[in-house]
């Protein structure tokens, strides 16, 4: 078994970790990723490229049962953890790599599975994505997540619905065509975008209809928590609201070089948004944060990718319309004067607002194709936090 | 001829490199059989098979491609005689790329090559 | 230059590129330590870290995936990779001196069209799908100036034999006179390694795209296999415009090496420090701007090759 035990030893140096975000738990999420940084470790695109799935806080009926779909997609070897605050992550990443590397125990969880799945789709769920079939998460040991394990839950018994009439190969029907935006038919595909998903919003759901890689109709909702965050610490280090408008900007900002396809660019801005988490000088953030916006900001490269590609803020009637690129760099800006000290109280982001912002996203990026609907995306200042818990709020 | 032999050589042993990769990873890999899992879909179950009739927007420019690759069947044997036939070579393989790329800029006029 | 009929010599083949291309990766590894504020020296592991998880990790089929395609797509680059050394030069020697060695070179980074496409579209999976066409249409971008790139050194060596052509390099390497070539050839070999700023095929945008459902050993062959192709492909434009194995001092193998892993290096720093290119960008520039310089520079060598005669 020694090579089988240095092979694992070695796995465990890179381990591969698939982020879920619950709105409200965003600095969480910082968190994990700022410790998968100073460990070497990776944050995984897809739950095939995962080890480790990290679930942040407290997620609602229908992210929960998201979460339990992604964790029987990986593939094994697994281990799967929630944090809720800050200070439990780098413990829950250990306890979660711990796991990872016991052998024996992967191995049984792995023979437990099912290898095929039994009917392909479950009809069960594809009805409804409330996700009915998982309701005992958060105490499930993991050979429990898989559909065949659950008990009553007969597939056979299912076989009459209507469903099942247009059902094509496994139980899964075919794409049908429709019209495209000049009126030629080819089939579409209805692709959700998120919950789960690299740079994306917390708790953010896309429904698409894509005609190739461009987006005919989307619907836009956020997914509710199942509770309120403690949320960030009332200003106990100095200049707590500046610190607030750096990290926030960062993150966002982060994300848009990401998705821009600039790891360089993206990783200083992620990290000038953990130091500014973890009570840096803002002095020193702020020299810093100039430094990112002048190597963006000359890019031509970066200019020329993303030029003519709408931000969303300028769609909500703010005043002039502006490129994501723009906006990014607006906000590289904003969190260096907020760094250098300027403090302007900023209009907390109401209720009201978000919701519009929410119901004008889809007809920003309806015409679009992906990769640029995820750039118009990230690049909206859209506060699923806000959006979640009042969700969940009316939901009570 | 011994060339190609080296590289039906070559071919063999990258053939038997990704075999022999799959055999050592049946036995590191925590199980060795292949698990079925529904694709990934941002969390959600599929609502269709995704082998579909894609829709390609840029298929205008596949046609240019063919019409300018079928071209490049013409300028590899022209590379090697060029040398020898002069100038008259160089003027009639040019004038043929310059009748080409007429096309390719009306085609670029006509929005060929943007499709988003 | 000599040929060499051995499977000894073919073997050594595949393990120098298999060595060249991990250290490359370790090279990746040591610029994104350094960027995420590590020591560039604990990221120089990262690639043998990788290889064991991916080793351990289980492969993945899913619902009513194409599987045979599929599998091919996964084991394609590799082998398409090894297919490529077979006429790369290494010093004076070369496994397949063939007299069309450049059109088989070209041949090959035609079929990861194939290859890629299938990675995508095997997998039954919306987001690989997505990635497999995109890899396509960022195709028939570089395809064409890619192939002038590599006909204008056989044009200047009058033959599509690779050992002619660095033979024809003695005294003036074909980079002095050819730097669009040269360039054009470069951004080529990192648009069909689909990497970046050429890699949106695998975009984090569509979680991965064409890698989005692989795991395991499938996932690791694709992985390596890119690393490969960039080797070879930093190997074959070092044959091509950069002299092959001439240098002082050195014997010339080494120079080939030092050469190759300095070109490969680029290449891999390249993609931390430059934003993606998306296909429907990148399509216009290819045919309006670098098509054309690309035929003026093969127009240039082939006036300099029939007025010099």
């Amino acid at each position: 078994m020694g090579l089988r035990d240095s092979i694992a030893q070695g796995a465990l140096r890179r381990v591969h970790v698939l982020l879920v975000e619950t709105p409200g738990w965003a600095e969480v999420r910082m968190a994990v990723e700022g410790e998968l940084r100073l460990r070497g470790w990776k944050a995984a695109t897809s739950p095939a490229d995962a080890d480790i799935l990290v679930v942040c806080g407290a997620p609602g009926h229908e992210l929960a049962s998201v979460c339990a779909r992604v964790w029987s997609q990986m593939p094994g070897p697994r281990s799967r953890v929630t944090v809720d605050v800050t200070r439990d992550v780098s413990t829950a990443l250990d306890s979660a790599a711990d796991e990872l590397g016991d052998d024996d125990a992967q191995r049984r969880d792995a023979r437990a599975r099912p290898t095929s799945m039994p009917q392909g789709l479950d009809e069960h769920s594809s009805v409804d994505h409330a996700g009915m079939d998982h309701p005992g998460m958060p105490g499930m040991d993991h050979s429990g997540m898989d559909h065949s394990d659950m008990p009553g839950m007969d597939h056979s018994g299912m076989a009459t619905h209507d469903h099942t009439t247009m059902s094509g190969p496994s139980g899964i029907p075919l794409a049908s065509g429709a019209p495209d935006r000049d009126g030629l038919e080819m089939d579409v595909l209805h692709v959700p975008l998120g919950p789960v998903l690299p740079h994306w919003h917390a708790g953010l759901v896309v429904d698409c209809v894509l005609h190739g890689d461009v987006i005919g109709q989307a619907e836009a909702k956020v997914l509710p928590a199942a509770g309120v965050p403690v949320g960030l610490p009332p200003d106990g280090s100095a200049g707590g609201e500046q610190r607030r408008v750096v990290v926030r900007n960062c993150d966002q900002a982060a994300r848009v070089l990401a998705l821009a396809g600039w790891p360089s660019a993206a990783t200083r801005a992620q990290r000038i948004r953990d130091a500014a988490l973890v009570g840096a000088a803002l002095a020193d953030l702020g020299a810093q944060l100039e430094s990112l916006v002048r190597t963006v900001g000359r890019s031509r490269l970066l200019r020329w990718t993303l030029r003519g590609i709408p931000a969303a803020i300028g769609a909500v009637g703010s005043g002039e319309p502006v490129t994501v690129r723009e906006r990014m760099l607006d906000l590289l800006r904003e969190a260096a004067q907020s760094a250098g000290g300027a403090s302007e109280r900023h209009a907390a982001s109401d209720v009201a607002s978000q919701q519009e912002l929410l119901r004008a996203l889809p007809a920003l990026i309806e015409g679009t194709d992906v990769a640029t609907a995820r750039l118009i995306i990230a690049a909206a200042s859209l506060d699923t936090a806000s959006l979640a818990i009042s969700g969940a709020m009316r939901h009570e | 001829m011994s060339g190609y032999v080296s590289i039906a050589l070559i071919l063999v042993i990258a053939l038997l490199a990704v075999g022999g990769l799959y055999l050592v990873a049946q036995y590191t890999a925590v199980a060795s059989d292949p698990i079925e899992q529904l694709p990934f879909l941002s969390g959600w179950e599929p609502q269709e098979h995704a082998l579909s009739r894609y829709h390609a927007r840029w298929y205008p420019l596949t046609l240019l491609f063919l019409a300018f690759d079928v071209e490049m069947l013409f300028m590899y044997p022209w590379a090697v005689i060029v040398a020898r036939d002069g100038m008259g070579a160089v003027v009639e393989m040019f004038v043929f790329l310059g009748v080409l790329m007429v096309g390719v800029i009306w085609a670029w006029r006509e929005g060929a090559l943007q499709w988003v | 230059m000599s040929s060499l009929l051995n499977p000894a010599w073919a073997l050594l083949a595949a393990v120098v590129l298999g060595v060249l291309a991990l250290v490359g990766a370790g090279v990746h590894g040591m610029v994104i330590a350094r960027s995420e504020g590590r020591s560039a020296r604990s990221g120089a592991l990262s690639p043998v870290f990788e290889l064991a998880r991916l080793l351990r990790q289980r492969r993945r089929r899913t619902v009513a995936a194409d599987v045979l395609l599929w599998r091919v797509g996964c084991g394609g680059l590799v082998v398409v990779a090894l297919l490529k050394t077979a006429v790369i030069p290494f010093g004076s020697w070369i496994l397949a001196d063939i007299p069309v060695g450049i059109v088989w070179f070209n041949a090959m980074d035609v079929l990861l069209w194939a290859v890629l496409w299938l990675l995508g579209w095997g997998a039954n999976s919306a987001y690989g799908l997505i990635g497999g066409y995109r890899f396509l249409s960022q195709a028939v971008s570089y395809e064409l100036p890619l192939m002038f790139a590599l006909v204008t050194p056989a044009v200047a060596a009058h033959s599509l034999q690779v050992s002619e052509v660095v033979a024809a390099q003695n005294g003036l390497w074909f980079v002095v006179w050819m730097p669009v070539a040269f360039l054009i050839f470069c951004a080529s070999v990192i648009a069909f390694s689909s990497w970046s700023p050429f890699g949106t095929a695998a975009g984090s945008d569509i979680a991965g795209g064409i890698l989005s459902e692989i795991s395991g050993v499938d996932r690791l062959l694709v992985l390596a296999g890119r690393y490969a192709l960039l080797t070879t492909g930093a190997a074959f434009a070092v044959a091509m415009f950069l002299g092959g194995g001439a240098g002082p001092l050195l014997p010339d193998w080494l120079w080939t090496l030092l050469k190759t892993l300095l070109l490969l290096f680029v290449f891999v720093a390249l993609r931390h420090r430059l934003p993606a290119i998306r296909p429907d960008r990148l399509a216009e520039v290819a045919w309006i701007i670098v098509l054309p310089l690309a035929l003026l520079q093969t127009l240039f060598v082939a006036i300099v090759v029939v007025v010099g005669r």
